[in-house]
């Protein structure tokens, strides 16, 4: 598992980037990927092209970056997934929350 | 009396003829109509035989004559009463045949007519079934279906995914003021430190003053007791400091057992509800695919049941052929009568030629205009039975009452 974050230069797009698995193990690092964003109107971009697995607590940390975002007017996206993770995000009908591809 | 049958070798192969058709066609049509060419055989062949008779015994001595002319009438007037006889039987037969036709006919109404109302019964039950299946699929009505047991099987589903979701939601809400908590402690332990500082300090500085009491002598004695005091205070302060730290710490384990507990709660496996929501996606597929099966399985049995019903219709309408067969065997009866009662006059008739052994002249005479009168009877028998088997013809399914 690793977490790894990149800001745009305006600060406005923030790509986190989970590899592995994203589970319960991850809440300390995720937490901190988004924490330090305040601008308003961030975009967040989950960029899941190499997350292996996803569990429930991995479902509950995005509706807290949801969250997050929602407070700042910004939004998120997620991106790259696999057919697996995609199928979990629909089981939680998170495709009709953000966008999900 | 041999040769005399050999003379009529034509009407007797005719008969034969005529008796295999009838037999093979089986149809009381072809019955009449061969029997009355079995008659003009035997007529012509008997006034072809008289004949020639009269021819060769012209000249001949008259007692000769008379003999032969007696014994050409008695053996008409034998041949007569043999036709009659035959005509009789043929009757019968006739008779028999139509009651036969109509057992059959009685039998085969009924049923066709159960069957038809059978067939009936079974298309209105058909349908039941249809307008149930086009129910099935109308969310509207208050019936409990499948359909309606899948969707709520899939709502409960859902419902638990979100609930699971939400947990781990407000677990992870929880975890995070622990992570916070744990910073907090961390917070509270290196304040402690620099209140250890602050303690040790203190010590140093009852421990110098406690020198400097010393030090003066008899007027420090006093400053002694207070330096002695703040050093007890330092002490204790330092102690007090343990103890903190140790709450703290056991506080910072305590947080750590409790993140365990909701990394627990928090965590869930997905994968089950993603097969269960698969399950149930599938059984709504093969519902579907099931439903639609049934239901044009049922059009088609439907679909069969009408193709029955107007296929015992037709049967039924057909059986009407019943009413002609009556009719022509009736037709058939009143000329067979009518044939033997000629047949009977001209047996009579002959028998007394044949007795008063009267001229050949008298017996050709008397054959000739029975022969005549049997014709014209013979042409109204084939008209009327011409315009029976015209009005038997139910090919254009119109079926006339007489």
């Amino acid at each position: 598992m690793s977490i790894t974050t990149e800001k745009s230069d305006d600060g406005k797009q923030v790509t986190i980037k989970i590899d592995g698995r994203f589970d319960f193990g991850s809440h300390h690092d995720f937490r901190d990927a988004y924490r330090g964003s305040s601008e308003s109107g961030t975009l967040f971009m989950l960029d899941m092209s190499n997350t292996e697995y996803m569990d429930s607590s991995a479902l509950g940390m995005i509706l807290l970056l949801k969250e997050h975002a929602g407070t700042l007017g910004g939004d998120i996206k997620i991106v790259n997934a696999s057919s697996e993770i995609k199928n979990i995000l629909e089981i939680a009908n998170f495709d009709k929350l953000f966008s999900v591809s | 009396m041999l040769t005399n049958l050999i003379k009529f070798w034509p009407a007797i192969l005719t008969s034969i003829i005529m008796l295999i058709v009838f037999i093979v066609l089986h149809d009381v049509t072809y019955g009449v109509l061969s029997m009355l060419i079995m008659l003009l055989a035997w007529l012509f062949n008997a006034a072809y035989a008289l004949k020639q008779f009269s021819r060769s015994s012209t000249g001949g001595a008259e007692k000769a004559d008379g003999d032969a002319t007696t014994q050409v009438a008695r053996e008409v007037g034998q041949l007569s009463f043999l036709i009659g006889g035959e005509l009789s039987s043929l009757k019968e037969s006739v008779s028999q045949v139509q009651n036969l036709i109509s057992d059959a006919v009685g039998g085969l109404s009924s049923g066709f007519s159960t069957l038809s109302s059978e067939t009936r019964a079974q298309e209105q039950m058909v349908m039941g079934l249809i307008s149930n299946m086009s129910d099935m699929n109308d969310s509207d009505t208050d019936r409990f279906t499948i359909k309606q047991f899948a969707n709520e099987t899939d709502e409960i589903l859902n419902y638990f995914v979100g609930h699971i979701i939400n947990v781990s939601k407000e677990s992870m809400v929880m975890v995070h003021t622990i992570d916070d908590m744990v910073l907090n402690m961390n917070e509270i332990n290196s304040l402690l430190a620099d209140t250890k500082t602050i303690a040790d300090q203190t010590n140093l500085l009852a421990l110098n003053a406690a020198i400097e009491a010393a030090r003066a002598g008899e007027a420090g004695r006093g400053f002694a007791v207070v330096a002695s005091e703040v050093r007890e205070l330092s002490l204790r302060s330092n102690e007090f400091n343990d103890k903190i730290k140790n709450a703290v710490s056991r506080s910072v384990h305590d947080m750590d057992k409790a993140q365990k507990i909701i990394s627990e709660i928090a965590s869930k496996d997905m994968s089950v509800a993603i097969k269960s929501k698969e399950r149930v996606d599938e059984m709504m597929g093969n519902l579907n695919d099931m439903n639609g099966f049934v239901a044009a399985k049922l059009s088609e049995v439907s679909s069969i049941t009408s193709r029955i019903e107007s296929g015992v219709n037709l049967a039924v309408q057909s059986l009407q052929f019943e009413d002609i067969n009556r009719q022509l065997c009736e037709y058939i009866g009143v000329h067979l009568n009518q044939i033997k009662e000629h047949f009977d006059t001209m047996h009579n008739q002959l028998n007394q030629v044949g007795e008063d052994s009267s001229n050949t002249a008298e017996v050709i005479e008397l054959i000739t205009s029975t022969n005549q009168l049997l014709s014209q009877d013979l042409e109204k028998i084939n008209q009327n039975t011409r315009q029976t088997v015209q009005q038997g013809d139910m090919s254009e399914g119109e079926i006339e009452l007489f």
